[in-house]
């Protein structure tokens, strides 16, 4: 045989033998979400786009912005500072501020990670935000179906975290995720599935004012990531 | 061979034999966790204990009682009066039906919880939230705090017209946005070690407000 031919017989042997892959699944490794270090909106993880900030309870509050300043152990972090009025009506509204990021090309899949991990600090302003102030960190799903089939553009799931006044670094479980008990239309396919189809962050703070008490803080987040 | 000799062998044979049996599986249906015919407060799942009513904020006793059921004899049901203290705080006074497991049993074989609720009140209530609690007293939570009960929970949507039947996956259970410590495990975790079933109707009344009413739950089954 010369030496032409037999590699030519190698080429043949290695496109038709049959081939070997490792089959094992892979730890996709941990995925900055944003540490903020650029100093701009735009998130490190190249799905999202820009941060924006917004208050809630109401929607029409317009005393809020959001900025970067200094970050937990770092050059910046992402803030919004926001004063908030509970209107006297005898019902508490549960007012509040927060930062969000959407993905700009359809939703991502989180279950292949474990954790989301954050760092977060509320500063409190006069009037002062209550202790008992709450963080819902929430996961939107609005391409899942409903199990009734009725149309839901707004499903999410949630975890909640206390605030502390100093920098805290928290890793939230993505099983520790579930739909609040006030979504009463149900996700066809559960927590699992609105993991798989998440199409923005949104991470509020609720004042939990009484009825008619105003308050203003500041609220920081830095070193967003996925692992 | 005699007529004595003949009963003999026929009964020899019959022990001695090799037996037949019919041995494919039968579904045993839904398990029921109480349907409430048997007309007392004991689940029909020998898991659970006595059914017991109460009210949160404050915290309280109710009579549970026996009373028609959704096209059955029985059903159970529970007066309640919330007042909210006029304080600027909503204290979501609630009404609940509960029964506890005297050991945790796993949930994780079915795939949902159904049952038949009914809420009746002696005004509109603007904003109720009605939801069913799983508690797992013996996970752990994730920082090691010792915490009274974690659960996971979910919404129910109800007709104010009677009696509605309601079927949730287990799937859309989990940790209620008030329950700052979190699950070891998550909300599987807890699924598998339920200890308590709780349907509670959070009446979220305004400030200083109140309402009496009835809550009345019948065929409690996993699927």
């Amino acid at each position: 045989m010369t030496a032409r031919a037999a590699r030519i017989a190698l080429l043949l042997v290695a496109a038709t033998a049959p081939a070997c892959f490792d089959v094992r699944s892979v730890d996709p490794g941990g995925v900055l979400i944003d540490d903020f270090d650029d100093g701009d909106f735009v998130p490190t993880m190249l799905e999202l786009d820009a941060w924006q900030c917004y208050a809630f309870n109401p929607r029409t509050n317009p005393n809020y912005h959001c900025d970067h300043d200094e970050g937990f152990a770092s050059p910046y972090s992402l803030f919004v500072d926001f004063y908030v009025e509970d209107t006297p009506d005898d019902t508490q509204q549960f007012g509040g501020a927060g930062l969000t990021t959407s993905t700009m090309n359809g939703p991502i899949d989180l279950t292949p990670y474990r954790d989301l991990i954050l760092s977060l600090r509320l500063r409190s302003g006069t009037p002062a935000i209550p202790s008992e102030a709450v963080v819902y960190i929430e996961l939107y799903c609005r391409t899942v179906p409903s199990e009734s089939g009725a149309a839901v553009s707004d499903f999410y799931i949630v975890q909640p975290v206390t605030p502390t006044g100093d920098w805290s670094t928290l890793r939230l479980a993505l099983t520790n995720w579930g739909p609040p008990p006030w979504q009463t239309e149900h996700i066809k396919g559960g927590t699992q599935a609105c993991l798989r189809a998440v199409d923005s962050i949104s991470i509020s703070l609720a004042a939990q004012l009484k009825d008619g008490q105003a308050g203003r803080g500041t609220f920081f987040i830095d070193n967003l990531r996925l692992q | 061979m005699s007529r004595r000799a003949a009963t003999v062998g026929l009964v020899i044979s019959c022990t001695a034999g090799a037996g037949c049996f019919d041995v494919r599986m039968t579904d045993p249906g839904p398990p029921v966790v109480d349907d409430f015919e048997d007309g007392d407060l004991t689940p029909a799942m020998r898991s659970f204990a006595n059914w017991t009513c109460g009210t949160y904020e404050p915290r309280g006793q109710l009579t549970c009682q026996l009373v028609d059921g959704d096209a059955s004899n029985f059903g159970l049901s529970t007066s309640f009066s919330i007042a909210d203290a006029p304080d600027g705080i909503q204290r979501h006074g609630s009404a609940f039906v509960t029964t506890d497991a005297n050991r945790p049993v796993d949930l994780t074989a079915w795939s949902a919880i159904a049952f038949d609720v009914r809420v009746t009140t002696n005004k509109v209530v603007p904003d109720p939230l009605f939801h069913l609690d799983l508690s797992c007293s013996t996970v752990p939570s994730e920082s090691g705090t010792a915490v009274v009960a974690l659960s996971v929970v979910q919404g129910i949507a109800y007709s104010n017209d009677g009696w509605t039947t309601v079927v949730l996956a287990l799937s859309n259970f989990g940790p209620p946005p008030w329950q700052p410590e979190h699950i070891q495990g998550g909300s599987i975790a807890c699924l598998r070690a339920i200890d308590e079933i709780s349907f509670v109707w959070d009446a979220a009344l305004p400030d200083g407000e109140s309402v009496t009413g009835t809550l009345s739950i019948d065929e409690v089954r996993l699927q």
